[in-house]
């Protein structure tokens, strides 16, 4: 009699194995797709954190056009701010081990406002969910727009160090407008000539490390 | 009797297998749900974020205009561009985005403005049980008006203000400052921490001014040599968009330094501290108010 139950307990133990080894992949598969939810919405979440941070950050830094820039038109010196905008969001991603390397900014320029479009490709770990999901991979596409006032995309001329006005300066006379442009002192033409080139003491304190290179700027489209 | 006990047993054991089964069920509602309620709340707070934006440039550029155009047919550009970028779903995420009521309130120098705003957010998994898109809608108001800036840390020939805020470039004239005798005028902005003004740097503005008699000249140190202008004017608006070989995004303080006329200036001519000052004023300053602020008339 003994004998007989403890074969009955037996059985029911590897019934219960047996159960559990059948189960066990559809447990594994709820847990590796509740997970991996987890890393994408956490992954928006770092994204779009990284992006606002790096904007506000880089909106009081590197404000001074530098010496070496002073060729560069407006638009080129608010698409050097954008660049490193994207640099120090990357960095602030990789530190937050968001991982991939993908992250772009492009500049809509719309007036007194511009937009920032910020695309970040986060690619699955989880290709199975992946190709569920949707077999397009442009699904795990971030974008997030961020209206940002142009002029804190600038970079500001200024040039006088505040020493100078402690020492001996003297003032001369510009006689260097002719009559006509004396007349539409209002036009852009009433700006001196040498206006940059006198522009040589520029000095920025806060020199940026990060790399300054192109970047292609979205047509505004409205 | 054994029988009965298996049959008992069995019945249990069902039971328990249902229980299990109801709470794994709503368990996963409750997920779903959750989900969907996180990714709500932080479209809302994308929402507000873009409804704060349009409310102050809408605030902005309405103040930049003459009275009689201080009206919601001006806003029509700004609107429609605003609701075309964010009803992209390629781009936004969001399926439409609409401006639903603009409410302005003006004088001939101050604007208030409500913008109410409503975004058709798709949801994530209550798609699955009918609810495919969760509406939000939210509030902003923002006003735009003069601003006058405080006199600080000023020396023996100049006058220095600084603003509160950063003071930025926008559409139309941008600061004012009246004064009835001549000087030369410089915006400055900060560039380190320290608690004196040693690290601002400066910049002239008299560029920018309206003063159709502005006189030319070039300041002249030990090395260094830069464009200034002399202003006469009175009362002088300044416009930063007004010249495109210098560009003033961002400033923070305006330095004044009086002379004794723009014909033959000298800058190192102390102050009369019997003298009026000059007064300096930063014409479009926006900023988002409460609901409270924008009920109560005060024009």
């Amino acid at each position: 009699m003994k004998h007989t139950k403890y074969v009955v307990f037996k059985l029911k133990k590897a019934q219960h194995i047996v159960e559990l080894a059948l189960i066990a992949p559809f447990i594994m598969f709820f847990i590796g797709i509740a997970y991996q939810l987890t890393v994408i919405i956490q992954t928006h979440y770092k994204f779009n954190a990284s992006l606002y941070e790096a904007v506000s950050f880089m909106a009081s830094k590197n404000k001074i056009v530098k010496e070496t820039e002073l060729g560069l038109t407006e638009e080129q010196l608010k698409q050097k701010t954008v660049n490193n905008i994207r640099q120090y969001a990357q960095i602030l991603l990789n530190e937050r081990r968001a991982g991939g390397n993908s992250l772009n900014i492009k500049l809509l320029n719309t007036g007194d406002i511009d937009f920032l479009i910020g695309t970040y490709k986060f690619t699955s770990t989880f290709s199975l969910l992946q190709n569920m999901a949707n077999p397009n991979p442009e699904s795990f596409n971030y974008l997030s727009i961020i209206p940002v006032n142009s002029a804190v995309l600038k970079k500001n001329s200024f040039e006088i160090q505040n020493e100078f006005f402690d020492n001996e300066y003297e003032l001369v006379p510009q006689n260097i407008l002719s009559e006509d442009e004396e007349e539409k002192p209002e036009t852009d033409d009433d700006v001196p000539s040498d206006d940059t080139e006198s522009e040589t003491d520029t000095t920025d304190e806060e020199t940026s490390t990060l790399d300054t290179g192109s970047m292609d700027t979205l047509e505004a489209h409205f | 009797m054994n029988s009965l006990k298996r049959f008992a047993d069995k019945k249990s054991n069902a039971v328990l297998a249902g229980t299990i089964i109801i709470f794994i069920v709503s368990f996963l509602v409750f997920c779903v749900c959750s989900i969907d309620a996180g990714y709500t709340i932080a479209a809302r707070y994308k929402t507000q974020k873009i409804t704060e934006t349009i409310a102050l440039y809408m605030a902005s550029y309405l103040n930049s205009l003459p009275k009689d155009k201080k009206t919601e047919e001006n806003l029509n550009d700004i609107k429609v561009n605003f609701e075309n970028l964010y009803s992209d779903y390629e781009l936004s995420g969001y399926y439409s985005f609409e401006i639903k009521e603009i409410n302005i309130k003006s004088s001939p120098d101050t604007v208030k403005i409500k913008v109410e705003t409503e975004t058709s957010a798709p949801s994530l998994f209550l798609k699955y049980a009918g609810i495919g898109t969760i509406k939000i809608s939210q509030n902003s108001y923002a006003i735009a008006e003069p601003s006058n800036l405080k006199e600080n840390n000023s020396d023996d020939n100049s006058y220095i203000y600084k603003a509160k805020d950063i003071i930025t470039d926008k559409k139309g004239d941008d600061i004012e400052i009246k004064y009835n005798k001549s000087y030369f005028v410089f915006a400055g902005l900060k560039t380190g921490k320290n608690n004196d003004n040693s690290d601002i740097l400066w910049t002239d503005i008299g560029i920018f001014s309206d003063d159709n008699n502005k006189k030319p000249y070039s300041i002249k140190g030990i090395s260094e040599s830069y464009n200034l202008w002399c202003i006469s004017k009175e009362d002088t608006k300044y416009d930063f968009s007004k010249n495109k070989d210098k560009t003033i995004g961002l400033l923070q303080y305006i330095k004044i330094i009086e002379t004794n006329d723009c014909e033959n200036p000298a800058m190192k001519t102390e102050k009369n501290t019997s003298d009026i000052k000059p007064l300096v004023t930063v014409l479009n300053s926006a900023k988002i108010i409460s609901r409270e602020k924008f009920t109560k008339e005060d024009f």
